[in-house]
């Protein structure tokens, strides 16, 4: 098979690459295992949350600005990554992804311990704030479904009520879900949203809502994110069946709209024509004259993939995009190269909670996200999203960012070669 | 300052000191466990959970073998919800030396161990994961045994006896009387509140940490801390425990347990001043990997899912300044009569093993001094939880988290919760622990925070290193103590006391799950440091 560009990957960064190409016209095939970051996803798309001070940071670009060279939006200036992310707005758009926010100033996300977080874009239904104060006006109902232990509901109680606002919490108590507790590990947020793709057990639901919310002196409902598996907008036909707002907040994984996010961007690259191998691996590249020819993957094992780009989007070392041994750090597909310290010791700091070298290192790439191999770059090879080196995603909060700005911006990058 | 009034002070709530607990108890002393942490914080935490035959001392040691093969017996009969009975092979590779495997066999057995010659053959058939170059193999009663079970058993036992324990209390000084420790001194490590509590006699149980309080008394003990490094893997490869059969050295044992296995040890003198905060050096783990997989190729390429070490209280006999003969066995020091100093006495070395015996000797030398006469019956009384047989279930539903409650506490194990799909529910994945366990936990069993929860129930020890379970069960501790602020703060303990055990084997799954955990805690949640203090 011969295609323009394969992406290995099919978590945000690829998928936006694949997506902008396919737009253009191109003959696009992603190779991808299945799970991605995007199972933890948080309802936010982080563009820059924290400078490399640890400070908040108000205004992305500005920040940007001050990051360090070796960081991957450096690779792209002022005007390109405005252009960039303006294009990834409207790709969510084009995907039936509703989003607020701008680039021009972060807003607050609810984190699911009930602290905020600042981020770029929130998908609607997800509690997001403007600003921290305005949190202290609020009158919350944070309503969860009994046995629910996936939103430390008592946390997010007190860490609001530290912050002025008015909560009171209710269990649901409604049997739509009675089938699942009787399982004691089915009540995670996949499965009861699973359960709320049906209409009778989703009016049941409501009303329940309605019940706990009729009494109660209050201006909004908090909500696990247990809502949103199906195809249609079930967030928005849970709000028509219930008079009082209701906001989302993320729970622990899996993520239901992280999910429900990647399920969409999916169906709008195969709608575009993209041919997605879902389940798959690309195990090996064929390299002539710093550039691969083709790959081959784990389960199409009397087929060859060809192209003539390859962008790597495989993740960090979570999604084993880049692997860890006992003597050196490496790129499991081209062998590509990978900047890092060779020192084990030097991977770690001994706090947790300190900013860890090891979540830096990453593939080593040229001004325009071309991968190096053997300190030489190869032609037709780019590098996207967590992958890439130079990135702390968990100090800066910028993980979706670089996802998705990294892989919009190849896509162009390609598409101007 | 309040003063209270005891028969006995028990410094250390290591196993030694759950163990001399208890016996003061059963013997109708009124007592006092003192421990400056969590129970079993120091080296009773930090070993293989070896259940020894004594086949490892039976050339080098006949003393301790033979120690070790009489409480091995006791031991299955009085705690056997804490042991596991699979046996244990001693094999011999092509470089060791098989006129070796005589010696030992002839050893062991004139030590009253049960020592059994194999084929290696039938020993590959037996344990499969063994070094298929095996050219001998000798079958001994080895087996592992839970050391946190055992330590909350024996200081639950002292506890339903009258005994009263004190967490996070640390000795910071001793009260001395004209030649006499009259009591002690203690500080709250939680609340920084300090008081002092008198006792008739004071006993010193606390391992390494022990020639510390000596000196408090100015008694010198001539102690050499020799730090211990394992690696946990995640998965358990070997059924039966393997040893290697020369001369006892480094890292030549792989202790299977539950649905882990541990291989250790190395042994390195370490000062005095860096006990509190031992951790794995990369060497250390070269060392363990490398020789680990010589018993078990597999280990090669086994998961690792954490390193950890521990210090042994190894003392040098008094008549020996020099320190050159260090005796591995029990050590029960008469203060008043070696040092002038009344009022105290110490019990150190020995190991795991014999600790029950550790404590019957340190407990006959207590009512010897208090003149009591009772007789010790530690050997012969089961540990709560092993009082009759636990339940076993063959079928129904929840057969599984039934067995697996029964396993961790034995005939206890009714009266956890499970009647209601809430109690049920689970909370660690990994190790399969239900809300009704961490409630069990919680009420019955005085747990008050995240590593005490571990200790019981094994929260936060399997392949997610409570990536996915410290939250759930953080909250939950929370929301029963009431403490929703301590449970916040106790998460963030937890996180970094996982951490310190991934750090050193911080590459492949492991890596990956570190960063995980990262995603989750400090991104998704947004976790911070600022948070916690």
């Amino acid at each position: 098979m011969k295609f323009d560009t394969i992406i290995i990957g099919g978590g945000l960064s690829g998928l936006c690459c694949g997506i902008s190409l396919a737009q253009a016209g191109k003959k696009v095939a992603i190779a991808a295992t299945g799970q991605s970051s995007l199972h933890f996803f948080s309802g936010s798309f982080d563009m820059l949350g924290y400078d490399i001070q640890e400070k908040e940071v108000e205004h992305p670009l500005e920040a940007i600005a001050q990051l360090p060279d070796s960081h991957p939006y450096r690779k792209l200036d002022n005007e390109t990554l405005i252009e960039t992310a303006t294009a990834f707005s409207q790709l969510l758009a084009g995907a039936g992804i509703n989003v607020k926010g701008s680039y021009m100033a972060n807003h607050y996300r609810l984190t699911p311990t009930g602290l905020l977080e600042p981020t770029w874009l929130t998908l609607e239904g997800m509690a997001m704030i403007d600003s921290a104060g305005q949190l202290k006006t609020h009158k919350v109902l944070l309503a969860y479904p009994k046995e629910f232990m996936d939103l430390p509901v008592d946390f997010m109680e007190a860490n609001l009520k530290q912050q002025g606002v008015e909560v009171m919490v209710k269990e649901l108590e409604d049997q739509v879900f009675s089938f699942r507790r009787k399982s004691p590990s089915e009540m995670r947020a996949t499965n009861l949203a699973k359960v709320l793709i049906d209409e009778n057990a989703m009016s049941s639901f409501a009303q329940e809502l309605n019940n706990l919310g009729k009494d109660n002196n209050v201006d909004t409902i908090l909500l696990p994110n247990i809502i949103g598996w199906g195809t249609s907008d079930e967030f928005k036909t849970l709000q028509s069946k219930v008079s009082k707002p209701i906001r989302m907040v993320a729970t622990l994984p899996p993520s239901v709209c992280g999910i429900s996010v990647q399920a969409k961007l999916k169906q709008r690259f195969e709608k575009l024509g993209g041919t997605f191998l879902i389940g798959d691996r690309v195990i090996k590249g064929n390299i002539q004259y710093n550039r691969v020819t083709d790959v081959s993957t784990e389960k199409l094992t009397d087929e060859i993939l060809q192209a003539n780009e390859f962008v790597v989007a495989s993740g960090s070392f979570r999604s084993q995009g880049i692997i860890a041994n006992y003597e050196r750090v490496y790129e499991p597909i081209f062998d590509l190269d990978i900047d890092y310290t060779s020192q084990r010791e030097s991977w770690y700091d001994a706090n947790v909670f300190a900013a860890q070298p090891y979540m830096q290192f990453g593939v080593k790439t040229d001004g325009s996200f071309r991968a190096y191999k053997n300190g030489v770059v190869l032609e037709n090879v780019y590098a996207v999203g967590s992958i890439l080196s130079g990135n702390n995603s968990i100090r800066l909060a910028d993980g979706t960012g670089v996802d998705a700005v990294t892989g919009t911006a190849v896509a162009n990058i390609i598409l101007k070669k | 300052m309040a003063q209270q009034e005891y028969d006995v002070i028990v410094i250390g709530g290591g196993i030694t000191g759950a163990g001399v607990a208890r016996d003061c108890s059963m013997r109708g002393l009124k007592t006092l466990l003192l421990e400056r942490q969590n129970l079993a914080d120091g080296a009773t935490g930090r070993n293989h959970g070896m259940l020894h035959s004594g086949a490892r001392y039976a050339v080098t040691d006949a003393e301790s073998a033979e120690e070790c093969i009489k409480e091995n017996m006791i031991l299955r009969r009085i705690a056997h919800h804490c042991v596991e009975e699979h046996d244990g092979l001693f094999i011999s590779l092509p470089e060791d030396d098989l006129n070796y495997q005589q010696k030992f066999v002839e050893s062991c057995r004139k030590a009253g161990i049960r020592a059994d010659i194999l084929d290696p053959e039938e020993a590959k058939r037996l344990e499969p994961a063994v070094n298929p170059a095996i050219v001998g193999a000798v079958r001994v009663p080895d087996g592992s045994v839970d050391p946190f079970r055992l330590t909350l058993s024996n200081v639950a036992d002292a506890i339903n006896r009258g005994a009263d324990v004190l967490k996070f209390h640390e000795v910071i000084g001793l009260i001395i009387v004209n030649g006499r420790v009259l009591g002690v001194k203690a500080r709250n490590n939680l609340t920084g509140e300090v008081k002092e509590i008198r006792a008739r006699i004071t006993v010193n149980a606390a391992g390494i940490w022990g020639c510390l309080i000596a000196k408090m008394a100015g008694i010198n003990i001539n102690m050499f801390p020799a730090k211990g490094s394992l690696l946990v893997f995640g998965h358990r490869v070997n059924n039966m425990l393997i040893n290697r059969c020369r001369k006892p050295a480094n890292a030549d044992i792989l202790v299977p347990g539950d649905a882990i296995c541990v291989i250790g040890t190395t042994s390195d003198r370490v000062p005095i001043e860096s006990v509190d905060d031992m951790r794995v050096t990369p060497e250390e783990v070269n060392i363990l990997l490398t020789e680990g997989a010589k018993l078990a190729p597999a280990l090669a390429t086994t998961r690792i899912l954490r390193a950890y070490a521990g210090v042994r209280p190894l003392v040098a006999s008094d008549d020996d300044p020099t320190g050159r003969s260090i005796s591995r066995g029990i050590v029960c020091l008469d203060h008043e009569e070696r040092d002038g100093m009344a009022g105290m006495i110490t019990i150190t070395g020995g190991k795991l093993m014999t600790y029950r015996l550790m404590a019957e000797i340190a407990t006959d030398k207590v009512c010897e001094k208090l003149g009591v006469e009772a007789i010790c019956e530690t050997a012969s009384t089961p540990l709560p939880g092993s009082e009759s047989e636990a339940p076993v279930a063959k079928d129904g539903p929840y057969m599984y988290l039934f067995n697996v409650e029964s396993g961790r506490h034995g005939c206890r194990q009714p009266h956890i919760e499970r009647d209601s799909d809430g109690d049920r529910a689970l909370v660690c994945e990994c190790e399969e622990v239900s809300v009704g366990e961490v409630k069990y936990a919680v009420e019955h069993q005085g747990v008050n925070n995240l590593i005490q929860l571990r200790q019981c129930t094994r929260v936060g020890m399997g392949t997610c290193q409570g990536g996915l379970c410290a939250m759930r069960a953080a909250c939950l501790i929370g929301k029963l103590k009431g403490n929703i602020c301590e449970a916040q703060k106790d998460l963030h303990k937890f996180l970094q006391e996982r951490w310190k055990g991934m750090m050193p084997v911080g590459w492949g799954q492991t890596l990956s799950e570190a960063q995980m955990s990262a995603e989750i805690f400090q991104g998704l949640c947004g976790l911070k440091d600022k948070n916690f203090n």
